[in-house]
């Protein structure tokens, strides 16, 4: 009796709580398929990979879209957990949206302001593609030595961009000299 | 030379390389925590082979992977180019390349390597 009520205490009294809910209710009003925040390891992606894929299954999504899904989905986690610059290593959200036609996977954390202008130059440099144009970067990327152990060269966001032609929608939210939030969305078209 | 074997799991490849029946096989799914630590002990007992090849059968290398992440596709440039280099020391080899009969990116990529790497890949749907 003891614990419940303070638990119940806790829960009354904790501002995060009122933010859970608001989630929740989003959630079901967007049709969030999957939300995660957190430290994101590599038993995190598997987790939430297989979760994600049984999902689309029972909703029997057509397979070519599931894959791209999958593909986008495994890219920006890997993406958070090898790069996010939070004082929890590897911390980030994911966001997983299906909406009539299409699904949205966003994916945010934290960066150091001194990694903004370079990926900030990526992301436009990317955009400036045709599908061509970034399939030829794809095959330059993977064959020329600059995918290496220090970093994938862009190549995850090329290839998201490649598989599911459509631009991404990103932002950097200030969060102090030092730091700010980096956001990141995919949309993947269900093909007609 | 020993048999290289390392079973499948959800998030690396099934890998089975046998010197004595010159046939290599990577299947499955390849999106590793780190490409680069998986796969040391492939390259280390594919550039072995490629030494100790002396005038040799065909090699056959069967790439049959339902998924690879981009760091993952890197690495599988990495395996063909040391499949070409065996080649170049005169040695014959075969490489296929398998796809779902449904999964046109998966074929894409197979012909997408055929011609960065200008190599002979024969691409086999299943």
């Amino acid at each position: 009796m003891e614990i419940s009520s303070s638990f119940h205490e806790f829960i009354n009294k904790n501002p995060h709580v009122g933010y859970i809910s608001t989630l929740n209710k989003a959630i079901e009003k967007m049709g969030l398929t999957m939300v995660y925040e957190g430290k994101i390891d590599q038993e995190v992606i598997k987790s939430i990979a297989a979760s994600v894929e049984k999902k689309m299954n029972e909703e029997k999504e057509n397979m070519k879209f599931q894959r791209v899904i999958f593909h986008t989905l495994i890219e920006l986690l890997q993406n958070i957990s090898k790069y996010s610059d939070d004082e929890i290593k590897g911390k980030g959200i994911i966001i997983v949206g299906k909406a009539m036609d299409k699904y949205y996977v966003s994916s945010g954390n934290v960066i150091n302001n001194d990694k903004i202008p370079a990926l900030t130059l990526l992301l436009e440099s990317i955009h400036k593609l045709d599908l061509n144009q970034l399939k030829e970067q794809y095959d330059a990327t993977i064959s020329n030595g600059m995918f290496n152990k220090q970093g994938g060269a862009g190549l995850g966001l090329i290839d998201i961009v490649r598989k599911s032609k459509q631009k991404l929608q990103y932002n950097f939210e200030t969060l102090n000299s030092i730091q700010s939030f980096y956001l990141v969305t995919a949309t993947i078209l269900k093909e007609k | 030379m020993e048999k290289l074997i390392i079973a499948p799991t959800q998030d690396t490849p099934g890998i089975h390389f046998d010197a004595a029946t010159n046939v290599l096989e990577l299947s499955g799914r390849s999106y590793p925590d780190n490409v680069f630590a998986f796969y040391e002990p492939v390259f280390s007992w594919l550039n072995a082979y490629a030494s100790a090849l002396n005038p040799a059968p065909i090699t056959k290398f069967i790439f049959k992977l339902e998924y690879f992440n981009t760091a993952s596709a890197k690495i599988i440039f990495d395996i063909l180019h040391v499949l070409d280099r065996i080649k170049v020391k005169g040695n014959e080899v075969q490489i296929l390349w398998y796809y779902k009969n449904d999964d046109d990116d998966m074929k894409e990529a197979g012909e997408g390597y055929k011609n960065i790497i200008e190599t002979n890949i024969e691409i086999v749907s299943y």
